[in-house]
């Protein structure tokens, strides 16, 4: 477990995990806010860069960190307004910090996807196979580990926790449908 | 000063090799010029989605590719808009590239249709008939998009209407459903009265590849987007079916037929173009999941 990242362990032992995260980051905010994010973004447009053009091509990675780059800042406003609501004396930019310690199921899916996308005999056959039960465990783990980013982390109670968790995922879910419909693209992405 | 562990010292190096290798390989092929029957043959992917919609590559993005490709010449065509095909020609005017000819996929629940040589985005919210008279009002081409027995119902009536339709596309690969079936795609074009353009896309949107099917366009010099519009229209147009049949305008045909011109090929996964090149995509790889797993500082005694 010693040599394994946070986001890593976090996923091992979500409550724990962001228990012992909270008592060693206590304090600590912007900055690992900041490179939470930007991590992330990495992982992204490696992913993209990787699954594109199977290849780590600097073009490719840093463009979709530009074009994806809305994507920890949705997460940023959609954890920081629940938390707000549940919780008004933490401070945004630590909530996000303990928050950006989570995406841990996120890399693992997306690595796997990617590795598969570079490695596998029929990566369409294979994505096709089991893609969409990968994204649904993905999804789920990082249901638990923003609870317990929620509980653990910031120490609310159980029904504060829920309520906040409750309200992440509802910002997040409004902003992004949000955009598709402005952008007249929410038909165009339901499953046929 | 943060001490870094030399795990993750080591993941960093591998990322790093393996950005290196996404430089070194990362080629563009030189295209040859290719002369049948009095036309330049230009190979081309009329179908492309971007990060503006449920595509992962930008715009930029879409151009390079297409010409990691090998393609001639290439189409942005998100979902009821042609801003992103704009942008991608901006950057390929900008930066050099394949001809880029500018569109949109005109989606709704009842039909999908591709909108080429377009500069205004046509509103998918009217019937059928107002949607190809928008993009002909503009000298756009339109084209059944991925013509399956889903969309007959409202595709049939006016297949007259249309410039071309789309019968390869990588439903070939994978029939899905009844409704989706790619031999339908033939049959719609095969049956028709009017001529249409045979084309071939790879409707790309990710994790596949980029000009999978292609179109051969048969273009008057010199190859621009005009010109490529122009072919299109004419049905100067040729694609291959799964087994390497050409399908399209019976004259080209029977030129390739007579002197042969097969499209590069493209397999469904990124085998490398050389050992180096496996190697460094490997490290790179393993490198990012180092990066990710593993802890960054050292343990403190």
């Amino acid at each position: 477990m010693s040599v394994l990242s946070t986001p890593a362990r976090l996923m091992l032992r979500p409550f724990r995990g962001y228990e012992e995260l909270a008592r060693a980051a206590e304090g600590e905010g912007q900055p690992r806010a900041l490179v939470g994010g930007l991590r992330f973004l990495f992982v992204l447009g490696a992913f993209v860069s990787l699954t594109a053009t199977g290849r780590l091509a600097p073009a490719e990675l840093v463009s979709a960190m530009f074009s994806f780059a809305y994507a920890p800042i949705v997460h940023a406003i959609a954890v920081g307004l629940a938390a707000r609501v549940v919780a008004p004396r933490i401070r945004p930019a630590r909530v996000f910090a303990l928050y950006a310690e989570g995406y841990g199921p996120w890399f693992f899916f997306l690595m796997l996807v990617a590795g598969g996308a570079l490695f596998a005999p029929s990566p369409a056959r294979l994505l096709g196979a089991v893609g969409v039960w990968m994204l649904l465990g993905t999804v789920l783990w990082s249901v638990v580990l923003t609870v317990a980013c929620f509980r653990s982390g910031l120490g609310l109670s159980r029904p504060r926790a829920a309520v906040a968790t409750f309200l992440h995922y509802l910002v997040i879910t409004g902003l992004i449908v949000g955009y598709y419909v402005a952008a007249g693209q929410l038909l165009p992405i339901l499953p046929r | 000063m943060t001490e870094l562990s030399p795990a993750f010292l080591v993941a960093v190096a591998l990322v790093l090799f393996g950005v290196v290798g996404g430089v070194v390989c990362d080629e563009h092929p030189a295209r040859p010029v290719i002369h049948r029957a009095g036309y330049r043959v230009l190979e081309g992917d009329f179908h492309a989605h971007t990060s503006w919609s449920d595509g992962s590559l930008s715009p930029l993005g879409i151009v390079r590719q297409a010409a990691r490709r090998g393609l001639d010449v290439v189409s942005v065509t998100e979902h009821n808009t042609v801003l992103p095909s704009r942008v991608a020609r901006w950057y390929t005017t900008l930066a050099g590239g394949p001809i880029v000819v500018t569109g949109e996929e005109v989606t709704t629940a009842r039909f999908h249709i591709i909108a080429l040589g377009i500069e205004k985005t046509v509103s998918p919210d009217q019937p059928l008939e107002d949607v190809l008279a928008a993009i002909h009002a503009q000298h756009g081409i339109a084209i059944a998009a991925h013509p399956v027995k889903h969309f007959w119902p409202e595709l049939l009536p006016h297949r007259a209407g249309f410039d071309g339709a789309e019968i390869m596309h990588p439903i070939a690969y994978s029939d899905r459903s009844p409704e989706w079936r790619w031999a339908d795609m033939v049959t719609f074009y095969e049956q028709s009265e009017v001529p249409l353009s045979a084309i071939g896309s790879s409707d790309y949107h990710w994790s596949s590849v980029l000009g999978l099917c292609r179109t051969l366009v048969f273009v008057r010099e010199p190859a621009t987007e005009s010109s490529v519009k122009e072919a299109i229209r004419e049905h100067h147009t040729v694609t291959f079916d799964l087994e390497g049949n050409a399908l399209g305008d019976r004259p080209l045909v029977e030129a390739l037929r007579a002197e042969p011109y097969v499209p590069r090929t493209s397999d469904y996964g990124y085998r490398g173009s050389s050992t180096a090149d496996r190697v460094m995509r490997t490290f790179g790889w393993l490198g990012l999941v180092g990066v990710v797993l593993l802890r960054a500082r050292k343990r403190r005694a």
